[in-house]
Order: C-alpha cells, then structure tokens, then sequence
C-alpha cells in the first residue's frame, strides 16, 4: 500500500516538473508538447490503430528473437560450460565480439539481409545471447559438488546428469541472467527499429520525428517504457518463483 | 576374504603454492583394513586426519594414488549403486519433491513408473516421513532432509552405506533419535555401514568397531572393538569407561592403569 502511495506520487512529481519545465522554458509547443497533448496524441494513436499495429510488430520480433536467444543461450551454454576445451576454443572469440554494441552490427545484417523483421530479431538475439551464454557456461562449474557425487552414485549417465542436475542446479543463475538480458533486448529491439524496419515502436518515434510530431513521440517513448516496465515485472515474478521453489529467498 | 579390503592405501594431492611452486599433500598414508559383511565400523579422528578421503575412496568416487580397495571380490574403480553415500549436507535436489528425490536412485533400476512410486512409498514410511511425499527438501528440517536421504539410499537396496559425518548438522535431540531409528534400519536389513564421524560418543554409541585415525599424514592408528550389547544406554559405567578410553587414545592421553577395558 505504501509502495503504491509511492508510486503515485513518483508520477504526479514527474508531471509536476514536466509541466513545470514548460511554464518556465520558452519551448515551442509543437517541439515540447506538455502531458496532456502526449495523452491526446496516446488516444489518438490507440484510436487509428497505429499504436496496437506497432506494439504488435515490436513484441513479436522481441519474442522471437528472444526466445531464440534464450534456448540458444542456455543449450550452447552448457556444452561450453562441459567440454572445457569448446569453452577455451571459442571463449577468446566471445570476449571480442562481446563489447561490439548489437546496434553496430545493424548495417551490417540490413545490408545482408535487407530491412524487416530479420535485422531487429538479429539484434533481439545478440542482445539477449552473449549474457546468457556466459552464465550459464559459467554457472556450470558452480554446481555443487554433492549433487555431481550423487549422480555418479545413483549411476545416472553424463548425459541425463546435464539436463537431470546440472540445468536445474544452476536454473536460479540462469533465470537471472534471463531477467537481464530481457531488460538490454528490449532496449536494443527499440533501436534496432529505429533503422531497419517500417514498423514497431522504434520505427513510429522515427516517423514521428519526421513528421515533427513530438507529442506522438513521446507517448510512444511512454509506451516502450511501460511495456519493458511490464516485462521486467513478469519474469521478476517468474524468477521469484523459481527461487522460492530453490529455497533461495 | 573380507568383504572390504583395503591394501596399502595412500592418496596424495598436488597443490600450487602462492609462490608458484607445486606442493604434494599426503593425506593418507598407508592404510590397509578389513571390514566384514554386516559390520558397523566408525572412522574417528579429527579434520584433516583423511577420514573422509578414505570414504571417497572406499565408493570409489575418487582412486588411491597407490594401493588398492575391494569391495565383495572386486576392485572399486568407479562409484556404483551397491554401495551409497550419504552427505552431512543430504545431497537432496531442491528442485525435486521428496517422492522425486527418493525416486531418483532407481532410474537406472528397469521399473515401471508406478513400482518406483510404490517403492519409493515403502521407504519414505520406513524412515518415517509418511504424509511429506509433496514437500521440497527447503520445506523440511534437517533432520527430516537426512531421512529423505537414507530412504533414497535404501530405495536402490545397496549392501553397503557410506556415511561421512551425517547428523552432523543436527541438534543433539536429533541426532539421537537418527542414530537409533539408523542402527534399527541397517540391522533389520542387515546393512554394512561406514561412518564417519568426529564424534566420541557417537561412534561408541554406533560402532561395532572404531577405527581412531590420525593427521600429519593421514593414517590409521588402532582399531577398537566396541563390545557392549545393543541397545547401547549412554548412562552406563560400561559406555562412560569406553567414551573415557577413546577420548584419551583420540587426545594422545597416556593412561595410568594399564589393565584397563579391552
């Protein structure tokens, strides 16, 4: 209840200075709309259906290129994590691509591959991959040894022992870095929007720039935030889950 | 042939000093003993005395740097279902279900689905835990986890428990109460039991036979036989002269009278 309370003020103090901001500046209005143009043009947005229309096309590309990085992240994770000597093959490679911002790769695969869909999945994916890949390799050497000597006692085979003990053993490690790597996906999927697609939220805040329609750009920036807002909210409940379940609270 | 036998055993560890340089731990030395089917022996000695190495080896999750372990005939090179270990810390998964967990050993056991179920019932009633099949180990006391691990391990029928140091996490109460409903256990089905323990009273109380071990290296000093009937009673002169006899062998305190017990 007090969180809430919090909550709102936070709001009403934002809306306070925004608005303030305007009284006090000499901005032009149509370059500095106040809070309640921005709600207007919100309506005016859900109303044509343009607002829907991008939200669709942005979460889609985010579940797939997430979902991809994620499953690819974890399973490819493990075999580094296991076979020491994939790990220390491919680990040097890893750390130099690592630091390249997935944006920098965006003229490189639009001119491979041409604008739509695939160029924001693409940076969707090495956004959400390299995190996970290394906790999860990483995460590997961190299962307890008693869990390892139980396996071997109880005969079951290598194999079993990775998905059996070892994914579920390091699965809080992993559900976190999950939770991280959704945060900087959906950050990159918004500028990966930006440049190599006609549709999403990333590609509305650049059509509302060349229209000069700031009051349509900023509710969009609102509703990017909102929806990673609700994101993180989502897989923060699924983490606490699982750690509740771990005993790990 | 004894049914373990132990020959000449020693196991050394390499370890890389601060300064570079690689150092050789010996942390048994030259161990060799015989244990017999059905036989309750304590390994007694402080940390550091190779207690446990010998444990590791004996299951076989680690091999002796020279000297050999058999087990009923064979060498142990590998770990196997026939003899389980049993964890000071359980070794429960905590994803897992106490039903799941005690399931877990008989995988690789050809069971149907429902005979693992039935199965795994019987135990978790044997030690006692009947009604908690749905809990998860974080949801259980320590003393309750450790019962879910003894019925995991007698779920795979092994001839042989390992037990490195496992109520010794426990309150003095229940690690009381384990230690007789454990005795009550293995001689009904008539178990071999290794226990390690750094506990006096314990291994009186439990052992059929103590062996006293010592550090700097690791190596077996004597072996007592215990030779009071079970049930034992802590309060008996009997029980307080052995734990008195044992206490001054483990603590190096030479005795006055020598024609004491034994």
């Amino acid at each position: 209840m007090k969180h809430l309370l919090y909550s709102i003020a936070s709001f009403v103090i934002a809306l306070m200075i925004w608005q303030l901001l305007i009284l006090l500046g000499d901005f032009d209005s149509a370059l500095f709309p106040n809070p309640w143009h921005v709600a207007q043009a919100l309506a005016e947005t859900i109303s044509n259906g343009t607002l829907l229309e991008g939200i669709a096309a942005s979460l889609y590309r985010f579940a797939v290129g997430y979902l991809v990085s994620a499953v690819a992240g974890v399973l490819l994770g493990l075999l580094l994590g296991n076979v020491n000597v994939l790990f220390r093959l491919s680990n040097p490679v890893i750390q130099l691509i690592r630091p390249i911002a997935p944006v920098a790769w965006m003229p490189f695969i639009v001119l491979l591959m041409g604008i739509g869909d695939t160029p924001a999945i693409v940076i969707i994916f090495l956004a959400g991959f390299f995190p996970v890949l290394l906790t999860t390799a990483r995460a590997v050497h961190t299962v307890d040894d008693i869990y390892l000597k139980v396996a071997r006692n109880y005969g079951i085979t290598k194999f079993s022992t990775i998905f059996q003990i070892t994914l579920p053993a390091i699965f809080p490690q992993i559900a976190n870095s999950l939770h991280i790597a959704l945060g900087t996906s959906w950050i990159f999927l918004v500028s990966g929007e930006m440049v190599g697609t006609q549709s999403g939220l990333g590609f509305m805040i650049i059509d509302a720039r060349n229209n000069m329609r700031t009051d349509i750009l900023l509710a969009t920036m609102l509703v990017i935030g909102v929806i990673g807002f609700i994101l993180d909210l989502l897989i923060g409940k699924f983490e606490k889950k699982v750690l509740k379940h771990y005993g790990i609270h | 042939m004894a049914y373990i036998n132990v020959k000449n055993i020693s196991k050394d560890y390499s370890r890389r000093e601060a300064n570079g340089k690689c150092n050789t731990i010996h942390v048994l030395k030259d161990v060799s003993f015989e244990i017999e089917k059905g036989e309750f022996v304590c390994l007694l000695g402080f940390s550091g005395c190779g207690k446990s190495t010998i444990l590791n080896l004996l299951a076989g999750f680690e091999t002796p740097s020279s000297g050999s372990v058999e087990i009923d005939g064979r060498e142990v090179t590998k770990p196997s279902t026939r003899y389980i270990t049993i964890f000071q810390h359980y070794g429960l998964l905590p994803w897992k279900t106490v039903q799941k967990n005690v399931e877990l050993g008989m995988e690789i056991l050809s069971l149907s689905k429902k005979d693992r179920a039935v199965r795994a019932q019987h135990y978790i009633e044997l030690v006692g835990l009947k009604g908690l099949e749905e809990q998860f180990p974080s949801q259980l006391s320590g003393g309750q986890q450790q019962r879910v691990a003894i019925a995991r391990s007698l779920a795979v029928n092994p001839d042989i428990l390992f037990m490195d140091e496992p109520f010794g996490a426990l309150d003095p109460v229940i690690r009381n109460k384990l230690q007789n409903d454990l005795l009550k256990i293995v001689s009904e089905q008539k178990k071999t039991v290794v226990f390690v323990t750094h506990d006096i009273e314990e291994a009186v109380y439990l052992a059929d036979r103590i062996f006293l071990m010592k550090s700097d290296p690791g190596h077996l000093e004597k072996i007592y036989d215990i030779k009071i009937p079970h049930p034992r009673n802590r309060n008996t002169d009997d029980f307080g002269q052995y734990r008195k006899f044992i206490y001054n062998k483990l603590f190096s305190i030479q005795e006055g009278k020598p024609e004491y017990i034994i």
